[in-house]
């Protein structure tokens, strides 16, 4: 379980953004420095019922949560939340997760 | 664009995939269909331009190996749903700079539903490293909360999007090549099975397996032409809410080089992987004149006011992978040639293409759009 959301910050003029980028879309600047991000506060929510070739259904609460710098991620969620919930964001193995 | 298409074809498109009838099955049949409504031989044919998700591990070159064309001009197309109209594009450009003289495009896949889920968990880096460990089920997660975003920024009801679906569905009957004809009512919309909420079983195109095949010659005589043809990649960093596509920014562009207007579109084929991203392209595009969505969808959509999506569209029609991308221009050129039978739009003289797609990250990221005509 790690810190949150690997934010990348430009080095030049200090955008950032998710997931990495490799030049800064704002300056062009290619020197960036990592950032963790717990907080956020989710948007919408949906309930995939299936995944395309999936036998049985498996429900998932699929969000996309935003940043305090405005920056909106996609993150599984651990038990329904409405929208403008406040949540804290962390990352096992790959998967990132708002609870 | 000086540059005529001489050439339309779909291959059939089926709702599975047949034994021995691999996605090169499908783009051979397209070819030799489209060549023969040309009328030129394969010989004729040095251009080729391909797009399609399964064609690994071989590339364009070896498809048109396969295909028995010895070519001067070759191109593979990555941009998805918006491969059709690029492909377009460069076709016309290498037939103005006589770089070809006879171009065929192409795209088409026959996945089944275990390969389609495999291309949806590693469609890119961003997918492998941070969609498919959610299990996000693919697409449909992403564009049933930007659905959710638009209905509530523009005050849509499911309903409208079922307004919609069955529009299509109704242009559907009259087309002999779409998967699914049968009406389509607003209960069973409502009732469908959920996909992701709010998208239900005919907010989502079923995948098919297909191919389509247009053929472009330098200008010749009376036929069809390119207009206008513009693109967007990018547009928004995949920073914003998705609501406003790439065809935002290339619509002003569009419509000054095509010298006309929403207003004297005959037959628009707007790229339809889901009804939200219609409504969007459409608005995007200048269609919905006050801005009022919901009154667009009561008023022009659901009776079928202007002609939008002829064929039924990806969503009646089905999707056959990257054919998605070129089945509206398909849709148009027969139309523009009066030869749409069974859903024929009278005098169809100005068609509008849209293609949509490539999701980086949240939602599309390519967006093309193409003015044809027919010339007389």
């Amino acid at each position: 379980v790690s810190a949150g959301v690997e934010l990348s910050r430009c080095a030049s003029c200090a955008a950032a953004f998710f997931p990495a980028r490799l030049l800064c879309p704002r300056c062009g600047g290619g020197q960036w420095q990592s950032e963790y991000v717990r907080d956020g506060v989710v948007e919408e929510v949906t309930t995939v019922q299936r995944a395309i070739g999936a036998t049985a259904p498996e429900p998932r609460l699929i969000a996309t949560v935003r940043l305090p710098g405005g920056q909106r991620v996609i993150a599984r969620l651990e038990r329904p939340l409405a929208p403008g919930s406040d949540v804290t964001l962390t990352r096992d193995g790959g998967a990132l997760s708002a609870r | 664009m000086r540059a005529s298409i001489v050439g339309a074809a779909e291959a059939t498109y089926t709702r599975h995939p047949q034994a021995g009838r691999d996605t090169n099955a499908f783009l051979a049949d397209a070819v030799t269909l489209a060549l023969r409504d040309a009328g030129l031989a394969a010989a004729q044919v040095d251009g080729l331009a391909v797009s399609s998700f399964s064609l690994a591990p071989d590339h364009a070159i070896d498809l048109a190996w396969r295909l028995g064309l010895s070519l001067r001009w070759l191109l593979e197309d990555t941009n998805g749903g918006a491969s059709g109209v690029d492909m377009l594009g460069h076709a016309c450009r290498a037939v103005e700079a006589g770089d070809a003289s006879a171009v065929v495009i192409l795209a088409g896949d026959a996945q089944d539903a275990a390969g389609v889920a495999a291309r949806q968990a590693t469609f890119n880096r961003a997918t492998a490293e941070h969609l498919a460990p959610l299990g996000y089920g693919g697409p449909n997660s992403l564009f049933a909360m930007l659905t959710q975003r638009q209905m509530r920024a523009c005050g849509l009801e499911r309903s409208d999007y079922g307004a919609l679906a069955i529009a299509q569905r109704a242009w559907a009957a009259g087309n002999p090549g779409a998967a699914y004809r049968e009406p389509l009512t607003l209960d069973e919309y409502m009732r469908a099975p959920p996909v992701a909420d709010p998208l239900g079983r005919y907010d989502c195109p079923p995948q098919v397996a297909g191919a389509d095949a247009l053929v472009i010659t330098p200008q010749r005589g009376p036929g069809v032409r390119v207009r206008a043809l513009l693109r967007s990649f990018n547009h928004d960093h995949q920073e914003s809410d998705g609501l406003r596509t790439g065809h935002a920014a290339l619509a002003p562009g569009l419509w000054n080089s095509a010298g006309a207007g929403p207003a004297d579109i005959d037959v628009a084929c707007v790229y339809d992987d889901y009804p939200a991203i219609v409504l969007a392209q459409l608005s995007d595009l200048g269609f919905v004149v006050d801005g009022e969505l919901p009154r667009f969808v009561r008023e022009v959509i659901a009776p079928r006011a202007r002609a939008i999506n002829t064929s039924g569209g990806l969503l009646s029609a089905g999707q056959a992978g990257a054919a998605g991308g070129m089945h509206g221009l398909v849709e148009a050129v027969q139309q523009l040639r009066q030869r749409a039978t069974g859903r024929q739009v009278a005098s169809a003289r100005l068609a509008l293409v849209t293609g949509y797609g490539m999701v980086a990250y949240r939602y599309g990221a390519a967006a093309a759009a193409a003015v044809l005509e027919m010339a007389r």
